[in-house]
């Protein structure tokens, strides 16, 4: 497995900072790509560059985009000039069969989830011959398996940026309020009429000054909502980064689909969806009898009764912590 | 109320409905869709709107509706290999239409394509030698034209425009250069000009050369080099989601940890 970063030019200290969750996680290479462009926001004219240099160094079966944006962006065109599919908010299955039993079908093979989220689309890289680029959704921080030993460093020579190439220059930019909910692996949506959804608020809130103890805690909110709106900064106090709680109302529909994460609790009324993978779960997370509501929508895989508010918070917590 | 027939202009806009996605039955125009045909409108240019059918005698329904919103022209490329062909395939398709037409901006909503893909505006974008900048949340003219009155916006060249696109985290504001391949979020604005009227419909009644049929041999391309044995989308196959309740928290750590 190989890990491709694009990055303006590194110092060792920040090489190190970079590779060692990179070695953490598994990664056998890192293909390192520096140039003073990559600075910037993705961008296929300016990193597709260092994409081209690593699938020419390193012929992929796979090129997987983590969560977070960047493969919706630099995948269709990556895609395009491999001749590849593109396979969004993919999941995969691994077979551990010998290679007899395999019969021509490769060991590992991607999986999506179609939109009627009935049926789902399977692509075997050994039976179309050709890479497969996807992006996968976010997920819970398996433990680490790898060290930083074991990773070698690899700095790929790129050619030069090709001349009278279109461009969409970078005017200006700014921070999405939003940013941090797309790599939430644990989401809970909550809706704003509902009464749930203050005292998950309170109950949030809670927690978070429970972690903060120590740490330097984050201006008051001016009103209860505010902490959720768009997204409970969790990481600020020493919780799980892979936990979000966000307004389903104040969040922009187009964030919400750029959201893909394992785990979907959808408190109460809430009835906003996000992208889904195979993997991902919805819970519908309800405060009264559900037998009194008739069937839920398609899309629910379970169907939680909850006691209080403080429940749904600690669940989302407990979920969201490394195994 | 009606809008002016005579509102097209010098910047033309190709919109590519179902982002270029193969249609094999009527399917109705996608709200996404509706909603870039009526960005464009608002900034006055000439919209051509494109749909890809792989198979012949498809009522036109989201042609028909998209003229109602107001589009200058339709184009429906129908061609039976295109119902087999993957996404390198349709892109050709699209890429050889728009090299007759030569728009200014091709514009596509990222969730029109029914099967979540959205993959051939990506193609398009590399074959054209375009840039590709999906997820559009804002459009506006470039500084230097705002003060333009929205009439003269038709005249306004492609690289006038400026677009705001999420990029990881970052709120982009991007000059957009030259025939651009622009994907268009469901909830974009467009900031500067006036909104038209929520009742605006037609801009006038479709003429019949409004809609133009064409087979891939009017693009000068043979079946073979679009038909392929593999869409190389997957096969499909059930997913099972079995429904479960419960009312215990510890159960449901124990069935997703």
């Amino acid at each position: 497995m190989f890990a491709l970063v694009a990055t303006p030019p590194l110092g060792n200290k920040s090489l190190v900072t970079l590779s060692v969750p990179l070695a953490a996680a598994g990664a056998d290479k890192l293909l390192l790509c520096e140039a003073d462009e990559f600075g910037g926001p993705p961008d296929d004219a300016v990193a597709g560059r260092a994409l081209d240099a690593a699938v020419a160094r390193i012929p992929p079966v796979l090129v997987l985009f983590p969560a977070g944006g960047t493969g919706a962006v630099l995948g269709p065109p990556l895609a395009a000039r491999l001749g590849a599919p593109f396979a969004p908010w993919s999941d995969f299955v691994v077979s551990d069969a010998d290679g007899k039993s395999l019969r021509g079908r490769g060991r590992v093979q991607v999986l999506r989830l179609r939109p009627d989220g009935r049926t789902r689309r399977r692509l075997d890289p050994a039976q179309i011959e050709r890479p497969i680029i996807a992006t996968v959704g976010a997920g819970r921080c398996p433990p680490p398996t790898g060290s930083e030993r074991n990773l070698e460093i690899d700095v790929l020579p790129m050619a030069p940026p090709r001349a009278n190439r279109p461009v969409a220059r970078v005017v200006a930019q700014a921070p999405s309020a939003h940013e941090a909910l797309p790599q939430a692996a644990v989401l809970v949506l909550v809706a704003d009429g509902d009464s749930a959804t203050s005292a998950i608020t309170a109950a949030w809130a809670e927690r978070t000054a429970g972690a903060a103890r120590g740490a330097t805690p984050s201006p008051a909110p001016s009103s209860p909502l505010a902490s959720l709106a768009p997204l409970a900064p969790a990481a600020d106090f020493g919780l799980p980064l892979a936990v979000a709680v966000a307004s389903a109302d104040r969040t922009p529909r187009s964030v919400l689909a750029a959201c893909c994460p394992e785990i979907v609790i959808r408190v109460d009324s809430c009835t906003a969806t996000t992208a889904r993978s195979p993997r991902t779960l919805v819970i519908r997370a309800t405060s009264s009898d559900p037998g009194g509501q008739g069937p839920p929508p398609d899309d629910v895989d379970v169907v939680w009764w909850f006691g209080s508010a403080a429940e749904v918070v600690d669940l989302a917590l407990q979920l969201g912590a490394r195994p | 109320m009606t809008a002016p027939a005579e509102t097209t202009g010098a910047t033309k806009v190709a919109v590519l409905l179902h982002a270029a996605a193969v249609m094999r039955g009527p399917q109705p125009l996608h709200p996404t869709d509706v909603h870039v045909i009526r960005l464009w409108r608002q900034l006055g240019a000439e919209i051509v709107v494109l749909e890809l059918l792989g198979a012949s005698g498809v009522a036109p329904r989201a042609i028909t509706e998209s003229i109602e919103a107001g589009v200058d022209r339709a184009v429906r490329v129908v061609a039976e290999p295109l119902g087999a062909a993957d996404a390198h395939g349709t892109g050709l398709v699209v890429e050889r239409y728009l090299r007759t037409l030569n728009p200014d901006v091709v514009a596509f909503g990222v969730d029109a394509d029914p099967d979540g893909l959205a993959d051939v505006p990506g193609v398009v974008a590399t074959r054209l030698g375009a840039a590709y900048v999906p997820g559009a949340v804002e459009i506006a003219r470039r500084s230097g034209n705002e003060d333009a009155a929205p009439e003269t916006a038709a005249a306004v060249p492609a690289s006038a425009f400026e677009v705001v696109a999420d990029r990881a985290g970052v709120l982009a504001r991007l000059a957009l250069p030259a025939r651009a391949v622009v994907g268009f979020e469901a909830e974009s604005i467009v900031k500067g000009v006036p909104p038209l009227p929520a009742e605006v419909t037609p801009r006038g009644p479709a003429t019949p050369q409004a809609i133009r049929i064409m087979t891939l041999y009017d693009l000068g391309l043979e079946p073979t080099l679009i038909r392929r044995g593999d869409d190389l989308r997957g096969s499909v196959e059930a997913a099972s989601r079995p429904l479960v309740t419960t009312r215990s928290a510890e159960s449901l750590v124990t069935l997703l940890r």
